[in-house]
């Protein structure tokens, strides 16, 4: 969908770059601006300016590490990566038309991952205390959010007559559950074998690695938006990925083993770091999401809608096991090669 | 190489052309204009301190437009040169006081932020017993009839001893601006202020601040320069960091020490007759535009107790 937008709205912002607009059209969060001497995109987005100032630094590593697989930003004509007004950050990049046709669409997406997880990796310093904190945090916010849940569930069987949506969380309740403590037990595997291997890493991750936010053109493939790009452990890109290719209709256990198998070429997962995934993606917190947003309905949807929500979200984690699987297979794999 | 195939080589422009050599020239980017620079470091302060203000969605500085490897400038037989946009629709400044507001704030924040050696800043000997010990050695033919600048000698000196007086009080170290002292060089782009730096060298304090206000308020009015001021106000704690600085400006006696200047100067009576008029005109909005900051600097309490 794209709305047409008064271009005179951004002739200010964009003489910044010395274009002059002759049309812009909003396509969801992006304007694309047409000008005689090209097609571009305008991003608005609600960076704050240390925000801005740390994706630009991303940009600029991304470039000096000859990484090919992104969209570059556009500097204005005095050399700032970004404009600013009092409510929004904007960046500039040239359109890139996608080839929404493409078919292989998330096999050239992880491949372009595994290398951007390649090419940044650093190997951390080990320091157990580090571990230790870290592995005590998540599980302290994840026992966290199963207490609330419970709570929750306790204030819905108290009822007499339940809502659908209720009715489908009561119904899933004692396997969420389950789940929460697979995905604990997943999480202690790993600081066992790090604290056995004495090592971790961390690597440049997008953040939010969807096909949304991956452009095929002329065969080749491009990231964008970098906006939430953070140094940390490759699970968490790989996690974010998995996930969210479990909610398309299309997908089997059989491309969640290619996409791997893909992944683990160019970028082959520690033992433990493949524990870290089955534990990100075992625990169920896209499902009390869901009740979070329920409850708040800050959307104000109607209850079918909550209910759809959540089931979708139940659906998704319940081919969790299946990823797992061909997770923890390929581990033992390795194990009996060792 | 001639200059406009280097600027056209080191920016990327296209289908360069003069339109005034050697300053203002076409470009399929828009009109551009050339500055040109002998001191290297006058430069780099104005680099820092445009950039510094940045640009700002709705108000913008002719800041360097940066080369295709990101530079800001490039030498040029024995200068150094930057390029900038020119921009000549004029703004109508009743519409635009909100724009003024925020960008005089950033003006005086960037100078309160931006580094500079003090070799460059313009200093002006503004010592009143100098220009008395001036006037004393105009030509007795001349000061005769230049009555007026002796008489108001005593009313000088009580403007120069409080103004000094206010000057003791302010925190230092001073603002270093740029001499922004009219409205006319703030210029329309896309409906927002652009205003047009100088190449001159840079002023320690508010008085282009005042001299802009005094313009405002003898062109615009009292109550546009209250809304000016408000304006300032939304973005910088102008009252309380700048008040006193800015009557201490407003009450030193700026005019009668030009006037002296102008006729110690003139080679006719005709230039004395048009200075002194000048004066009697300046003096007259300098007294009433000292009183209207006076009135705004005080508290509302004390103002409702008047």
């Amino acid at each position: 969908m794209s709305e047409k937008i008064d271009s005179k709205k951004y002739s200010s912002l964009l003489f910044q770059y010395d274009l002059y607009p002759e049309r812009v059209i909003k396509k969801k969060n992006v304007l694309k601006v047409f000008t005689k001497n090209g097609t571009y995109a305008l991003k608005k987005t609600k960076l704050t300016r240390s925000q801005a100032e740390w994706l630009f630094h991303v940009h600029e590593r991304l470039a000096y590490i000859g990484y090919k697989y992104y969209i570059p930003l556009y500097r204005t004509k005095y050399g700032d990566p970004f404009v600013f007004d009092q409510y929004n950050t904007y960046y500039l990049m040239p359109w890139v038309e996608d080839d929404r046709h493409y078919a292989n669409r998330e096999a050239m997406m992880i491949s372009n991952l595994a290398a951007l997880h390649n090419q940044t990796v650093k190997e951390q310093e080990y320091s157990e205390e580090i571990i230790s904190n870290s592995y005590q945090q998540l599980t302290k916010r994840w026992e966290g959010r199963q207490l609330e849940m419970e709570r929750y569930i306790e204030s819905v069987e108290k009822r007499v007559y339940l809502s659908p949506f209720e009715q489908s969380f009561v119904t899933n309740f004692h396997r969420l559950m389950h789940m929460t403590d697979k995905a604990r037990n997943h999480l202690y595997q790993w600081q066992q074998k790090v604290k056995e291997k004495k090592r971790y890493r961390s690597v440049l991750c997008h953040g939010r690695v969807s096909p949304g936010h991956f452009i095929i053109h002329q065969g080749k493939g491009f990231f964008i938006n970098f906006d939430h790009a953070v140094l940390d452990t490759p699970v968490r890109d790989l996690a974010y990925f998995l996930r969210s290719s479990m909610r398309a209709a299309n997908w089997n256990e059989r491309k969640a083993k290619d996409w791997f198998t893909q992944y683990q070429e160019r970028f082959p997962l520690y033992e433990e770091e493949k524990s870290l995934l089955a534990s990100y993606l075992t625990y169920p917190e896209i499902v009390f999401n869901s009740v979070d947003l329920y409850r708040s309905n800050r959307q104000n949807w109607p209850q079918i809608k909550h209910v759809n929500y959540l089931v979708k979200r139940i659906e998704q984690i319940e081919k969790v096991h299946k990823v797992n699987e061909i997770i923890l297979a390929r581990d033992e794999e390795v194990n009996e090669e060792d | 190489m001639k200059l406009l195939e280097k600027i056209e080589a080191a920016y990327g422009f296209k289908h360069c052309h003069w339109i005034e050599e050697p300053h203002i020239f076409q470009t399929s980017s828009g009109k551009k204009r050339v500055m040109y620079w002998d001191d290297r470091e006058l430069m780099q302060w104005h680099i820092e301190w445009r950039d510094h203000i940045g640009s700002r969605y709705h108000v913008f500085i002719d800041r360097m437009i940066k080369t295709e490897i990101n530079e800001r400038y490039f030498s040029w037989n024995q200068k150094w040169i930057t390029v900038h946009d020119e921009i000549e629709e004029p703004l109508v400044f009743s519409v635009a006081v909100e724009q003024w507001g925020e960008m005089i704030a950033a003006v005086l924040q960037a100078g309160e932020y931006v580094p500079c050696n003090t070799n460059l800043v313009q200093k002006k000997e503004l010592d009143y017993t100098s220009y008395v010990k001036k006037l004393g050695q105009i030509k007795k033919e001349k000061r005769e009839k230049a009555k007026l600048l002796v008489f108001l000698i005593p009313d000088v000196k009580k403007r120069y001893v409080k103004s000094q007086e206010l000057f003791s009080k302010v925190r230092s170290p001073l603002p270093i601006i740029d001499n922004i002292s009219s409205p006319e060089l703030g210029k329309e782009v896309y409906s927002n202020l652009y205003l047009k730096g100088t190449n001159g060298y840079p002023i320690s304090g508010i008085l282009p601040i005042k001299a802009f206000l005094l313009t405002c308020w003898k062109t615009y009015g009292p109550k546009i320069v209250e809304k000016l001021l408000e304006e300032i106000e939304k973005h910088c704690s102008f009252k309380e960091q700048y008040g006193k600085m800015l009557l201490a400006e407003a009450l030193l006696p700026l005019e009668w020490m030009e006037c002296i200047e102008t006729i110690e100067k003139a080679e006719n009576d005709e230039t004395i007759q048009r200075s002194l008029i000048a004066l009697e005109e300046k003096w007259e909005r300098s007294r009433e535009f000292s009183a209207f900051i006076l009135k705004w600097l005080q508290p509302v309490d004390e103002k409702v107790a008047l």
